[in-house]
This record gives structure tokens, C-alpha cells and sequence, in this order.
């Protein structure tokens, strides 16, 4: 039985009236504390699908964080970039932020990789970046320490933008890292950042601590709903599994399940551009996969 | 000035016969030669590769800088590592001088145009440039800039055809005084303006922009 995400546990609409009273902050923390557990029975459950869920959720936070970054590229040009580069390519600015976010998120333990601080400065565009090491460190240092999980979370989020303030995409990259870690998660899912509202961030602000809960929490809805609704195509895919002829036609579905999008040109399998297309068509029409782009050529498949 | 054609591989870096303040010396002195001798910003891996793996080279980049501190040119963080910069006060009578190359090199105005443009709105194609700017860009304009190691090329565009998009390099960043593509000027302003994302700019200007669908 699918466990229902309970209405409780959803970001409110408006500040309710606890909030008015001053309780805002208690109420977000009981709220955003019931909607992480959620989350943590969707990674529990090991379904087929987390992989494409992991992959789709770095996208919208990749998406999330260019804009917040200043840039303009949206989740689909985010998306075209990543696949219509090669893969000793740089896909752009937007595409590198990407990047950074799949190398977090569905890892066990990506704060550890000592090529992190690397990795960083390289998926930035930037010159060295002592700032950048620096956050990097204290991400790791909260990640091991004594605090509990979401005071190291937004203690990250805290820090790293006193530390470099012209990234928030990097403090936020880290701080769903460091509460993977602090909660014993198997691997990192990227909450915070797809639980952004427009608004810009202001640690100095006095409803700083109330933000980063409401954005964790909205964050974490978000995930569940994802998780759901890929599950039920998944669902589909897995059922009609054995009706596709083609060749290679499981390598395809397995790397369906794991990630976001498939260009057809570029299938797993030897599977070639035209029987591609045949077997996503099907797929389209069974209802299991949709097009992700809208548009005639060029096209890419995902759940 | 002392010049090394062949790199020596038998530098002592250690320094053990030398008093600590004599060698924290040697090891600063190191660092602002080489820096003075190299004509491209020198990354953090070469300059500690000078001095012993003892030494800390953050302090010693402060201590330089410290020691650099009355005088008209300094050493300062670029893309790719540090560099030796004469301070922006000294532009006027830099530029009056009329010594030093502007850092566009041999640039024209419509290629800076052009790569101003790759910057604010990369990645983009070479068709999609032209519609921006209102008029076709050659082969030659990007050849260029990329001869001159400002751009590269990105992913691929979904257009037909499926044209190269081109990218800005680290070395723009450097070359323009940059941290990170942040910095452009007037970001906020660009994006409220809806002229930061190729597509609305392209829509707006009707000009084809890959395929979209109806």
C-alpha cells in the first residue's frame, strides 16, 4: 500500500494564524519534520524509479539555481543542453550547475569525494576560489559534526552564503548533501533548492531560519509528488516490459527508470536512432514515457 | 632578471640551510618572479610547486601582497590562478602612455559586440547571434574569438541542422577581470528587461529559435 503524503505535512498557502502569534517557526519545523520523514519512505522504498526521480529533482533544483544565479535558461533549455552536448563537452554555464547537481544527487556520501572542491570551482566557470574550498569544508565539517540535521542543513546554507555570497547555488548544493547526512540517508536528494519561492535569499533577514524550513518543506512535498507520479508510469513501463520486441528494448527501459530523459540518438543497447523513435512511439501511446520537449526533432523521451 | 629556458628539476624547494625568516624570504621572492615572468595568470599548483611543501602559500600571497602595498601594481586572484596587475588607478596614465594593449588585443568593435553577447545569452548559435544583432555573423567573427581563446563551442542547438552553440571560456572571465559570469554588468537589469533568456529575445524578434511546438 502507497502511503498517503498527509495534508499536515503540506507547505500552508498563506502564514497561518500560529504564525501571526509567533509560533510560525514551531509549526514549520513540525511540518517540514513530518514532510522529510515522507521522503525518507520514498528512498526507503527502493522503488525501480529513483533513479529518474533523483535525476528529474536535480534538474529542477539545477533550474531553480540558475535563476537564482541570474541566468535565464529554464528547465528544458537546461535539459537540451545536457544532451545535445557530447559527453567531453561543456554544456554552458547552466549545463555545468547541472552537472554539479547530478553528481550529488542519488550518491552515498558526495561530500567526501576529495574531488568536490575541484569539481566545484570547474562546474562554476571560475577562476581558483579559495571562498569556494572553504564552503566545501565546512559543509563537510557540519556534516560530520554534533548538530542535529536541519540546523547543519541550514547552518550550510548560512554559512556557505557568508562565504560566498555571489553562489547561493553552491550553499544550497551542499546543504541538501549535509542533511542527507546528517538524517543517515543512503544518498542525497536535492530538497531545498526546488523548494525555492522566487524570492531572493536574505540570511541576515529575521525570518531567515522560518525560509529555509518553508523551503525544505515545500521542497520535500515536491519530491513526494514527483515520486508518485513517476511511480505510476513507471508502473506502466514495468507492465508492458514484456510486449516490447525490439532489441535491447529492456536496456532502454532500465535507463528510462534511471534517468530523467533519453535522446533516441543516443540509446543504451546499440539501439539505433529509428528503432528508438519506434519504441518510444509505442511507449508515448501506452502512456508509460512522454516527450519531454514539444517539439518535432530533437526530441527526448522520460517517464 | 634571471631567466630559466629549461625548468630545472632539481629546485630546492626546502631550503633546510637557510634561517626560517631567509627562507620565507626566498620562497616569497620566488613567487613574485615567477609571477612576474609569466605572461598568463599562474595557477596555485605551479606556485606551490616552487616553494616547500611546508610552506603555507596563502600567507605567503599575503605577505607579498602586503609587501606590494605602496606600490602602482599588485598581485590579484583571476580566473586559472594569480597574476601581476598594474592597480586601476593607474589607468589613465596607463591608456595616456598609450603603451599597453587594450584587453581586447585585436579585436573590433562588432566582434566585441558579438562576444558580449555570447555572454550574456550563451549558449547560442551563430544564426541566433545574427537575429540579435540584427545583422549575419561570419565564420571569421567567431573564428576570431576563438583564436583568441574567448569562446568554445557548447552542446549542440536542437535547430535543424543541428548547429554548434557557442560558450564563453575561463580565459574571458580572466581577460575581462572576472570571478564568474555573475559579475556581467547589469544582469538584474537585462533579466527584468526579459532581454537575458535567447529565447524571449528571439521570440520578440521574430526570428526562428530551434523548433518549437506549436
Amino acid at each position: 500500500m502507497t502511503p498517503i503524503f498527509p495534508g499536515w505535512a503540506r507547505p500552508a498557502e498563506s502564514p497561518s494564524e500560529a504564525g501571526k502569534q509567533g509560533d510560525e517557526l514551531l509549526e514549520l519545523a513540525h511540518r517540514t519534520g513530518g514532510a522529510l520523514a515522507f521522503v525518507g519512505l520514498a528512498l526507503e522504498a527502493r522503488s525501480a524509479h529513483s533513479g529518474c526521480w533523483l535525476d528529474r529533482l536535480a534538474l529542477w533544483a539545477a533550474a531553480a539555481t540558475v535563476a537564482l544565479g541570474g541566468r535565464a535558461e529554464g528547465e528544458a533549455e537546461i535539459r537540451d543542453a545536457w544532451h545535445l552536448a557530447r559527453p567531453d563537452q561543456d554544456a554552458g554555464p547552466a549545463g555545468r550547475i547541472f552537472a554539479l547537481w547530478r553528481g550529488i544527487a542519488g550518491r552515498s556520501a558526495p561530500l567526501a569525494d576529495p574531488e568536490l572542491p575541484a569539481a566545484v570551482i570547474r562546474g562554476f566557470g571560475r577562476r581558483s576560489g579559495e571562498a569556494l574550498t572553504e564552503t566545501v569544508a565546512l559543509a563537510r565539517t557540519l556534516a560530520g559534526g554534533p548538530l542535529p540535521p536541519l540546523a547543519a542543513a541550514t547552518g550550510t546554507v548560512t554559512g556557505g552564503l557568508r562565504l560566498c555570497p555571489e553562489l547561493p547555488v553552491l550553499s544550497l548544493l551542499l546543504a541538501d548533501a549535509v542533511l542527507a547526512c546528517r538524517l543517515g540517508w543512503p544518498v542525497t536528494v536535492p530538497l531545498l533548492a526546488v523548494g525555492l519561492d522566487r524570492r531572493p535569499l536574505r540570511p541576515e533577514a529575521p525570518d531567515w531560519p522560518a525560509a529555509c524550513l518553508a523551503a525544505l518543506g515545500r521542497g520535500c512535498a515536491v519530491a513526494w509528488d514527483l515520486h508518485t507520479g513517476i511511480g505510476r508510469r513507471a508502473g506502466l513501463l514495468q507492465a508492458v516490459r514484456g510486449r516490447l520486441r525490439a532489441k535491447a528494448s529492456g536496456i532502454v527501459v532500465d535507463a528510462l527508470l534511471a534517468s530523467d530523459a533519453l535522446s533516441p540518438a543516443r540509446l543504451p543497447g546499440g539501439m539505433s536512432d529509428r528503432a528508438g523513435r519506434r519504441l518510444f512511439d509505442r511507449l508515448v501511446a501506452f502512456g508509460a514515457v512522454q516527450e519531454l520537449t514539444g517539439r518535432p526533432a530533437f526530441r527526448l523521451y522520460g517517464l | 632578471m634571471v631567466r630559466k629556458t629549461a625548468r630545472a628539476p632539481a629546485l630546492d624547494t626546502e631550503l633546510a640551510g637557510l634561517s626560517p625568516e631567509a627562507r620565507w624570504q626566498e620562497w616569497r621572492q620566488r613567487i613574485e618572479a615567477v609571477l612576474f615572468a609569466a605572461r598568463t595568470p599562474v595557477s596555485r599548483a605551479v606556485l606551490a610547486s616552487v616553494v616547500g611543501p611546508g610552506a603555507n602559500l596563502d600567507l605567503l600571497l599575503e605577505d607579498l601582497a602586503e609587501a606590494l602595498r605602496d606600490r602602482p601594481y599588485q598581485i590579484v586572484a583571476v580566473a586559472g590562478g594569480w597574476q601581476f596587475r598594474t592597480r586601476p588607478r593607474m589607468a589613465p596614465a596607463i591608456h595616456h602612455a598609450g603603451v599597453a594593449a587594450a584587453p581586447q588585443g585585436g579585436l573590433g568593435r562588432d566582434d566585441l559586440a558579438v562576444l558580449l553577447t555570447i555572454a550574456y545569452l550563451q549558449p547560442i548559435t551563430r544564426a541566433e547571434l545574427g537575429s540579435v544583432l540584427g545583422t549575419a555573423i561570419s565564420r571569421e567573427t567567431i573564428g576570431r574569438l576563438r583564436a583568441e581563446g574567448l569562446v568554445m563551442p557548447g552542446p549542440r542547438s536542437p535547430a535543424p541542422g543541428a548547429p554548434y552553440t557557442f560558450i564563453t571560456t575561463v580565459d574571458f572571465l580572466a581577460r575581462w577581470g572576472l570571478d564568474s559570469l555573475q559579475e556581467l554588468p547589469d544582469l538584474e537589469k537585462l533579466r527584468d528587461a526579459g532581454l537575458l533568456s535567447r529565447q524571449d529575445v528571439l521570440a520578440r524578434l521574430g526570428a526562428p529559435c530551434g523548433a518549437k511546438a506549436p
